[in-house]
């Protein structure tokens, strides 16, 4: 059904790319973004982000934008590519879409 | 906190923690700061780091046909030194000459043919070979008494208050997963090789040799007031234990030092011989000092064959594109 371009994005994917469409963030503050969009349904921890972004610029949905060190500690900072940008917007129809095949059963039938 | 983020950061490969390990650090630390526990936080570096490494390689491959041709003529090389020890040891001493029984006499043609059938790179031969080496390790693992037995023994304590444990192994029988390693390589020969007398010829010369050198061996482990018997009683499991131990220190360095198809072979004999490597390494050794060295022994080579086992898993097996 799905190419594997194209296979849907695992939640935490998800989400990770959905808290970089305000603008670039560092690990911590999408780690942060990610939790609150999720209203908590999505934790990361240092390890799967990490892993989560050299995916995601391997895939060329995400790029560096910045690195910057605070307190002594070295913060990269990440923003969506357009590429990214326009599999997140594909993901969110798809969900749409799928989330209207039960919306609209659930009216028929109520 | 910093030293366990520290240690879980080495889970990571090389090359990432190189360029990245003050990034990784810094976004645990952040993340800790922001309420996330220590644990889940290492927890969550260890599995990345696996989960990097295991994901930048392919098992699929990973240079086994080229491993398997290399580690094959050694192993059965191997195999052959042994069952020439086992025979000369049921002749029961240089004034006992006498025919061996079919038992020994099958084992030694088995390894001949898959020394030979390698050697030429002919698949009927060596795969046969191999099938029968397999089939006497079984038999001799099941029936305890055909083959030659070896005495893992330890003993602890004084003689008015000490334990012992012993329990008995067939020589041939600890080489089971050997002659399943024999009779891959049997199966992975495609076609004839030049050189097969040459090849041949220095397995031969390999197997008299490390017979040779573990007869000098055991005789040597035995206290001077028994030599006599020595003598009475020919080559024992020593010598087979010997064999064993010898040519699976080789693989074993051969795991630390080598790269590529020639480290994926080395460890692949360390893993057909293991069983034989730990369980044989008190083979009725008479000199009871010796005995002393078992346990570190029995230790480093269980080391040594975790190394080798992860020299399989992930060391070996190339990066994928």
């Amino acid at each position: 059904m799905y190419g594997a371009a194209m296979a849907p994005l695992r939640e935490p994917t998800y989400f990770i790319l959905a808290s970089l469409l305000d603008g670039p963030l560092h690990g911590y503050g999408v780690a942060q973004r990610a939790h609150e969009l999720s209203e908590g349904s999505v934790t990361l921890t240092a390890g799967t982000l990490y892993g989560a972004f050299e995916r995601l610029v391997k895939d060329g949905l995400v790029e560096g934008d910045r690195e910057e060190v605070v307190q002594g500690r070295r913060r990269r900072y990440y923003r969506l590519t357009r590429e990214g940008r326009e599999r997140l917007a594909a993901e969110a129809e798809r969900l749409h879409a799928a989330a209207n095949v039960v919306r609209a059963r659930r009216a028929v039938t109520a | 906190m910093n030293g366990w983020l520290e240690a879980a950061v080495l889970a990571y490969p090389r090359d990432v923690r190189e360029g990245d390990r003050d990034l990784l650090l810094g976004m645990a630390l952040d993340m800790v700061e922001g309420g996330s526990p220590v644990r889940c936080e290492v927890a969550g570096l260890v599995a990345g780091g696996m989960r990097m490494r295991v994901g930048r390689r392919r098992a699929g491959r990973a240079p086994w046909g080229e491993a398997l041709r290399r580690a094959g003529i050694p192993i059965a090389t191997g195999f052959l030194a042994l069952t020439i020890a086992c025979t000369l040891s049921a002749l029961r001493g240089p004034g006992h000459l006498g025919w061996v029984g079919w038992w020994w006499a099958t084992a030694i043609g088995g390894a001949l043919c898959t020394v030979a059938g390698l050697a030429f790179g002919l698949r009927r031969p060596a795969v046969l070979g191999a099938l029968v080496l397999l089939g006497l390790c079984l038999l001799d693992l099941r029936n305890g008494s055909r083959g030659l037995i070896v005495v893992w023994d330890v003993h602890h304590g004084s003689a008015g208050d000490s334990f012992g444990l012993g329990l008995d192994f067939t020589a041939l029988g600890t080489c089971g997963l050997g002659a399943i390693v024999l009779l891959a390589a049997g199966l992975g020969v495609d076609g004839r090789r030049e050189h097969g007398v040459r090849a041949t010829a220095w397995a031969l010369a390999a197997a008299a040799a490390l017979v040779a050198v573990a007869g000098l061996l055991s005789f040597d482990l035995w206290p001077l007031h028994d030599r006599a018997d020595a003598f009475a009683e020919g080559l024992n499991a020593s010598a087979a234990a010997v064999i064993v131990a010898a040519g699976s220190l080789v693989a074993l360095v051969s795991v630390v030092v080598c790269r590529g198809a020639q480290r994926l072979a080395a460890a692949l004999m360390v893993v057909g011989l293991s069983p034989a490597m730990i369980l044989g390494v008190q083979a009725n050794l008479p000199a009871r000092e010796t005995l002393v060295l078992g346990p570190l022994y029995l230790l480093a080579l269980v080391a040594l064959a975790v190394v080798s086992l992860r020299a399989l898993v992930l060391s070996t097996l190339p990066a994928a594109d």
